[in-house]
């Protein structure tokens, strides 16, 4: 049985390969930037295919805060982040950690979009945020 | 009396079982008709000769040596046996079991999706229909 905790345990392990950034355990907020966090998916979606074979986490969303003291520096650090390929790429941390080593829990993630929140605040932190949206799809069966 | 869904519907190609990659199935009976419509008629007449069915499935592209399409792969051009179970494989529940000739076959896939597969097939000989 796959539960979507062990599927953000997963893309959290994937994100740990991104040197610098810290990813705390999920449902811990608590962090210093730059940090991200997966959040609760926007809906499960049962019966992708038949016999309860997958089932599919739509709209995950990762939170990605970036110290945001320096405008600048933070502008350039995002767009390292959200890039679609590089050293600081989320979307190819997460691509690439699928290809090898491969996950386990999640059968298929793939990373649709970026949005951008230059003036946000986590807890009394102003960050700039990065919202990740992704779709997973994981077994159904036990 | 009660409605069916495709949650428990099962399929298996070749002794695999490939119900959980399969997002859609047609099973189809279609006999040959013929026309023996003599003169001197209003309505055509018309009898039912020999039984013919057709079975197609599709679904999501697993990477699985075991899944499809890798090991739909192997079978192209050969005759598999099929077991189709529309209500699920519980006891009492109908079964169709049938040797079919692999046909056409496809991969198809787009931006923004899962990549799939398809499969025909055409029953070769008779459709047993059995319950589980």
């Amino acid at each position: 049985m796959t539960t979507f905790t062990d599927c953000a345990d997963e893309v959290r392990t994937a994100l740990k390969t991104i040197t610098g950034l810290r990813v705390p355990t999920f449902g811990d907020v608590d962090a210093h930037p730059p940090f991200a966090v997966i959040l609760d998916p926007d809906a499960l979606v049962y019966d992708a295919t038949y016999k309860r074979g997958f089932d599919k986490y739509g709209d995950v969303e990762i939170a990605l805060c970036i110290d945001n003291q320096s405008e600048r520096a933070a502008r350039r650090a995002a767009g390292e982040y959200a890039a679609g390929a590089g050293a600081k790429s989320v979307k190819a941390a997460i691509h690439n950690y699928q290809q090898s080593p491969g996950f386990v829990a999640i059968d298929r993630i793939r990373v649709t979009k970026a949005q951008f929140y230059p003036g946000a605040t986590w807890g009394s932190t102003n960050v700039f945020l990065i919202i990740f949206s992704a779709d997973i799809w994981a077994s159904g069966r036990e | 009396m009660a409605a069916v869904d495709t949650t428990v519907c099962s399929v298996l190609v070749a002794t695999v079982d490939y119900s959980v990659y399969v997002t859609s199935h047609t099973f189809e009976v279609n006999p040959s008709i013929y026309d023996f419509t003599g003169y001197n008629t209003t309505w055509a007449r018309n009898r039912a000769g020999l039984k013919k069915a057709t079975f197609s499935i599709g679904g999501i592209y697993d990477d699985g040596a075991a899944a499809p399409p890798k090991s739909l792969r192997a079978l192209w051009g050969t005759t598999v046996a099929i077991v189709y179970c529309p209500e699920g494989t519980a006891t009492g529940k109908p079964k169709m079991s049938f040797s079919a000739a692999v046909g056409k076959y496809d991969e198809s896939g787009k931006v923004d999706d899962l990549t799939a597969w398809s499969c025909d097939f055409t029953v070769d000989a008779a459709v047993t229909v059995g319950v589980n």
